[in-house]
């Protein structure tokens, strides 16, 4: 009995620390080390860049690019992190005609070759922001706004 | 601005949680785990704490027939402005009522208050006052919650596949069509055997009011010792599907599923597939594959349980499986608290300004239109917080009942070991809960 205690016991806080340990990031979200550095006046963030790049101030300017090519996104689906009071300027290029539709700040443009699609709003409220071609269902990433 | 959407009614998703709440959360799960196999208690308890008071028969006064008749009315609002309103679905009452505040508002109502959606029930309320019986003992027990199971599974498929929400003309189509069936249901078998056995909403809000504070008629405690779900057939697979479904719903959510139906998706479009049937297809897919797998582990489990306890195939309990569906219980509620809540909380709120326009043809009747939803009442700290903070919950309930439980079959069989069958069991819910956690998390997020 005693013993069956103290091995579950010492089981759990093994199993539980090396959790916390091996895998836990503990310096959270904001902790690229390749961010580039920021001219205060203006952010740039470019697909080279890494989506998660921390702000110093608190109402700055993101910009972002995707590119659609034959249905797919190239480099893959990301989350376009901001802050609230951010202005945000996504810009979005297609090889197909369609819609861009950004869920939730409920925005639209359209979009088609040689005719690239911008949109441009300030973060308002927290949250996870799907956007989308509206005719193909090609989901494109998400704005996320922390 | 009608768009294509699955998941109900989407547009504002919750902020992923960081990887690092996700660790400790995961870590705090099993450090209590293990805690609870080492130190659990050697009798049975639950059993002790349930309150001896029978449940009280149901009193049909004139509240209830009132509340009946609001809920009957709210039916047939959802149907009119369904069928007959603007087929814009940020405009029309019928989506928010149904996707929002019903059925995530009766489940929550199931699990921490009481069963309103039995209580209130609109073709119950209507079929009473038609003299339909409450039983005609022809519902065949072999068959158990198996309508019920089939039920809740398309509609769980209309709700994360399909996008029902985006086609206000279909959702109302369904609606009638599912009134029409309950009550054909609850003429042919009876209006509570119908609505134990049968409809499946009201077999879903049953099973999450296992721990309601108020019951067959009564304030109770959260027990369920001898109160606990009665064994039917296809009864874990019910719970399956409550745990599948909404896991499903938190893995498609994430741009790693995203990613890859997307690029699925594409490929399939060079040969000429339409996106939308691609997408649909692997929905269905994911669906079925999420909720198959929570059944099996369940099922797994519990062969496992009895292998290692020695348990006869059937207690009194009923299969194993039976035996433990009840600590599942508190797992389903976190799952749904913990993925729709904020949901519930923010888009229920648009029924202020839908309730003043509910056909979206331009009235004000309330003078309320203009209310937009605050999307500032729940920070994303507060959000994470209740959401970890319900499913590390759930588990430590669904531990203790677990364990509870196995001191009541070990009572029961004494040749057993019976205790030891709630370790397949603990192994289960810590599955069940990280896995539930980590697709709340930035995990799969990128």
């Amino acid at each position: 009995m005693r013993a069956r205690r103290t091995i579950s016991t010492l089981l759990g806080v093994v199993a539980a620390a090396s959790l916390v340990a091996g895998c836990g990031d503990p310096q959270g979200e904001d902790d690229s080390p390749d961010a580039k550095p920021r001219d205060p006046e203006r952010a740039t963030a470019t697909e080279e860049t890494t989506p998660s790049a921390t702000r110093d101030e608190p109402d700055g300017e993101r910009e972002f690019e995707i590119e659609v090519d034959g249905g797919e996104v190239k480099g893959g689906l990301r989350a376009l992190r901001v802050k609230r009071g951010d202005a945000v300027k996504v810009t979005i290029r297609s090889d197909e005609r369609d819609e861009v539709h950004l869920h939730g700040i409920d925005l639209e443009a359209p979009v088609g070759p040689g005719r690239p699609a911008e949109l441009e709003f300030v973060a308002k409220d927290q949250g996870s922001y799907e956007l989308e071609l509206h005719e193909s269902h090609v989901v494109l990433g998400a704005v996320v706004v922390s | 601005m009608s768009t294509l959407v699955a998941h109900g009614i989407q547009g504002r998703a919750d902020l992923p949680v960081p990887l690092v709440f996700f660790y400790w959360a995961a870590a705090i799960v099993l450090v209590v785990s293990f805690i609870g196999l080492a130190f659990g208690w050697r009798r049975p308890l639950l059993a002790k704490w349930h309150s001896e008071a029978p449940a009280r028969p149901a009193r049909r006064g004139w509240p209830l027939l009132i509340g009946g008749a609001v809920s009957f009315a709210l039916l047939l609002l959802v149907i009119a402005t369904a069928l007959f309103g603007t087929t814009d679905l940020n405009r029309n009452f019928a989506p928010v009522a149904v996707f929002v505040t019903w059925w995530i508002g009766i489940a929550l109502a199931a699990a921490f208050v009481v069963d309103v959606w039995r209580a209130l029930h609109p073709i119950a309320w209507l079929a009473r006052i038609l003299r339909v019986p409450e039983d005609r003992g022809q519902f065949p027990p072999a068959a158990g919650v198996w309508v019920a199971f089939a039920g809740l599974a398309l509609f769980t498929w209309l709700e994360l596949v399909y996008p029902t929400a985006a086609n206000v003309r279909l959702l109302g189509a369904l609606v009638v069509a599912w009134s029409v069936a309950t009550f054909a249901g609850m003429l042919a078998f009876g209006v509570t055997a119908w609505l134990d056995r049968g409809e499946p909403f009201a077999v879903y809000t049953r099973v999450l009011s296992y721990m309601a504070p108020r019951r067959d008629g009564r304030w109770r405690t959260p027990d369920i010792g001898i109160t606990a779900l009665r064994s039917a057939p296809g009864l874990p697979s019910f719970m399956g599907l409550l745990i599948g479904s909404v896991s499903y719903d938190g893995l498609s959510r994430t741009l790693w599923w995203k990613q890859r139906v997307g690029r699925a998706a594409a490929r399939l479009a060079e040969r000429g597939i339409d996106p939308l049937a691609a997408q649909l297809g692997y929905g269905t897919l994911g669906l079925i594959v999420m909720v198959a797998l929570a059944i099996a582990a369940f099922l797994g489990a519990a062969a496992l349980a009895r292998i290692v306890g020695r348990l006869p195939r059937r207690t009194r309990f009923g299969s194993t499986a039976d035996a433990f569906a009840p600590s599942l219980v508190p797992i389903a509620i976190a799952y749904v608290v913990a993925h729709y809540v904020s949901y519930f909380w923010f888009q229920s709120q648009r029924l202020v300004a839908l309730a003043s326009d509910p056909f979206g043809r331009g009235w004000d009747l309330f003078g309320t239109v203009g209310f937009e939803v605050d999307y500032s009442t729940l920070s994303a700290n507060a959000i994470w917080t209740v959401q970890l903070l319900a499913l590390v919950v759930g588990h430590v309930l669904g531990l203790v009942f677990a364990h509870d439980r196995a001191l009541e079959i070990e009572a029961e069989e004494p040749g057993s070991r019976a205790v030891r069958s709630q370790w397949p069991m603990l192994g289960l819910m810590i599955l069940y809960t990280i896995a539930g956690l980590y697709f709340l998390s930035e995990g799969l997020d990128g």
